[in-house]
């Protein structure tokens, strides 16, 4: 299987300092050879390597721009998030559509108005389901932390489409009613992380993304702030109505609000991954509803936000009072969707256990009795210096077979040592017809 | 039955804030072996069940865990004090918890039942001088999943 990643090195600027390899939470990076290496198998597209990399050389990949004007339609998808980089003073909910309309797009889609769908969803789905907790799967990071790190718990993540998806849905639905081809139509979003990316690029629990584009915010915001409240901005389409409680998607603890039951709402990846641990061995067991986003702060902390988490926070508070509180979203409308499985995966979330030592039980058996005997010899510092995350990883690595215990600075120096002593002994060594002149010369 | 893989993993008596770091061992290490994940579930319930026991009831010892392609096994031994009644033991609902492990919400009585529930075999064996040895057994065959 050959895996999507939106998360890549720019091999140039990298320093091989090392910072990533302990920070990634899946272990995926490894320094070889004076350069970062992403793993494959294991990258989720989280972005944490980006907003720890000091010289910037963790990027993302993302759709160009002028990609929109491929389209004779096209429709920008706006994540909460977005509500939070405007400043409140420029902030005005149609004044953004009309600048939207002004960089060339001809409808915009709120994702905060899917959110709203997307809850009552939730909600429905709670009622029912077998396995609790149940896990939010509206942060495609996490998602895949979870397949990839926590397979066991796969039976616990919501089997509902992300705010997103089901948003690009409705805007396709939307607009073959009014006659359009769906060829014709081009619907972009506007990312914050990386994550989104490679949900659209590579999606998991659905076989097609209903989403044509991924732009990053930054990208956007650069032409969106300048045409901000603009006389002349043409006037935008804004296809669906939005509220409050849709938009507080864009924070953490939103969906947690919208359910009913005991929950949790974690953000960043060390919450995160401390929970699922916990999951995994049965703690928590009261808990009905997880709500997980990989990014601190929820998806206005995003790595291709403009705005600090901070500043996002202070102001989404603002600008967030402009909107109405009641939820547009329509019962009957819902109800029948729901009943039709419109919100639905409509693939099972697959493992993608990355830690087996080999696929064949017997021989992952005899690489570990290698592993443990390596593991021994190593010093157990986890310094880093060698390029993988710790001392144990080095010692899984050595019997991939893709490094050598000589990668550990102690292990060399101790050989570079027994190596200088057996120097030493053989230059005490003199050969007979040397011994001679050895006594005379002074 | 001789075992390809043997671990093993120290366990302090009243140890509460180590809770689960012996089971999340055996988790990854199981991951590792390429056992599959329904049998690595279960595992690590009863290595965690085990684990829990031993911090709470006892004065410490070792998990270990003992792995072929054949089957898991699971033994915590402790140093005591033992288990009075080893029946009564295995109830529903039956704990002697002291109260400073039900503050922490530990104490349910269903830690053993889970354990035979989650295991194929299990076997006790305890005395009050030497402590006691819990053995549990996960057979790796398909139709025991
Ligand atoms: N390792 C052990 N040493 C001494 N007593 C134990 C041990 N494991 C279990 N027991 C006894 O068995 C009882 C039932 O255990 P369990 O079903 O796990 O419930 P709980 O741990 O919630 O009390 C315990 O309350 C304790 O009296
Ligand atoms: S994107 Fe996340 S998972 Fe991928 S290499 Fe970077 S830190 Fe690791
Ligand atoms: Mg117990």
């Amino acid at each position: 299987m050959q895996y999507y990643h939106s998360v890549h090195l720019n091999e140039e600027q990298c320093q091989a300092c090392t910072i990533c390899t302990t920070r990634c939470p899946t272990e995926a990076i490894r320094v070889y050879q004076g350069k970062a290496r992403i793993l494959d198998e294991r990258c989720i597209d989280c972005g944490e390597c980006m907003r720890t990399c000091p010289q910037d050389a963790k990027t993302s990949r993302v759709d160009q721009l002028d990609e929109v004007f491929r389209y004779p339609y096209a429709v920008a998808l706006l994540p909460p998030s977005l509500y939070s980089q405007i400043p409140p003073a420029q902030f005005h909910v149609d004044g953004l559509v009309d600048a939207l309309a002004a960089i060339g797009f001809d409808a915009t889609a709120d994702v905060g108005h899917g959110a709203e769908h997307t809850a009552a969803a939730y909600k429905e789905y709670l009622q029912e389901a077998a396995a609790r907790p149940v896990i939010s799967s509206a942060c495609p990071a996490v998602v895949r932390l979870i397949q990839v790190r926590f397979d066991e718990l796969l039976p616990n993540v919501i089997p509902i489409e992300s705010p997103m998806e089901t948003t690009a849905a409705l805007v396709r639905e939307t607009l073959a009613n009014e006659g359009m081809k769906p060829e014709d139509v081009g619907i972009f979003f506007v990312s914050p992380c990386p994550a989104k990316v490679t949900a659209v690029k590579q999606p998991a629990g659905h076989s097609h993304s209903n989403v044509d584009g991924i732009l990053s915010m930054r990208d956007v915001y650069q032409e969106l702030y300048p045409r901000l409240n603009h006389k002349g901005n043409p006037g935008g389409r804004r296809l669906f109505p939005l509220a409050r409680p849709g938009v507080r998607w864009g924070y953490t603890a939103a969906q947690a609000f919208e359910v009913r039951g005991i929950h949790l709402s974690l953000e960043g990846l060390d919450q995160v991954v401390q929970v699922l641990d916990d999951l995994s061995l049965g703690k928590l067991p009261a808990v009905d509803f997880i709500e997980a986003n990989a990014c601190p702060g929820g998806c206005i902390g995003g790595c291709l936000t403009v705005q600090s988490r901070f500043q996002g926070q202070v102001n989404m508070h603002r600008n967030i009072r402009t909107l109405p509180t009641r939820s547009p979203l329509q019962r009957e409308d819902f109800q029948t969707r729901y009943a039709a499985g419109f919100y639905d995966m409509d693939l099972p979330l697959e493992p993608r256990p990355a830690q087996p030592l080999h696929e064949d039980m017997g021989q992952a058996m005899q690489l570990m009795l290698r592993q443990e005997e390596i593991l021994h010899r190593l010093p157990g510092l986890d310094c880093g210096a060698c390029g993988s995350p710790n001392c144990k990883s080095l010692a899984e690595d050595i019997v991939r077979g893709w490094t050598t215990e000589m990668d550990c600075i102690f292990i060399l120096r101790e050989s570079v040592q027994n190596v200088a002593k057996e120097l030493w002994d053989l230059a005490q060594q003199v050969p007979p017809t040397l011994h001679k002149r050895d006594r005379e010369t002074p | 039955m001789t075992h390809v893989l043997e671990f093993s993993f120290p366990v302090e008596g009243r140890g509460f804030s180590k809770a689960g770091d012996a089971a999340s061992r055996v988790k990854q290490l199981l991951k590792q072996a390429a056992i599959p994940t329904a049998f690595i579930r279960r595992a690590v319930v009863v290595a965690y069940e085990a684990e829990l026991n031993m911090i709470i009831h006892s004065n410490g010892g070792t998990l270990e865990l003992l792995v072929s392609q054949e089957e898991v096994v699971i033994r915590a031994m402790d140093i005591g004090p033992g288990i009075q009644d080893v029946e009564k033991a295995m109830l529903e609902g039956f704990s002697t918890a002291p109260p400073e492990a039900r503050k922490l919400g530990f104490g349910g009585g269903m830690g053993l039942p889970n354990m035979r529930r989650s295991a194929d075999e299990l076997h006790i064996e305890s005395d009050p001088e030497l402590g006691t040895v819990i053995t549990a057994v996960i057979h790796l065959r398909a139709n025991t999943v």
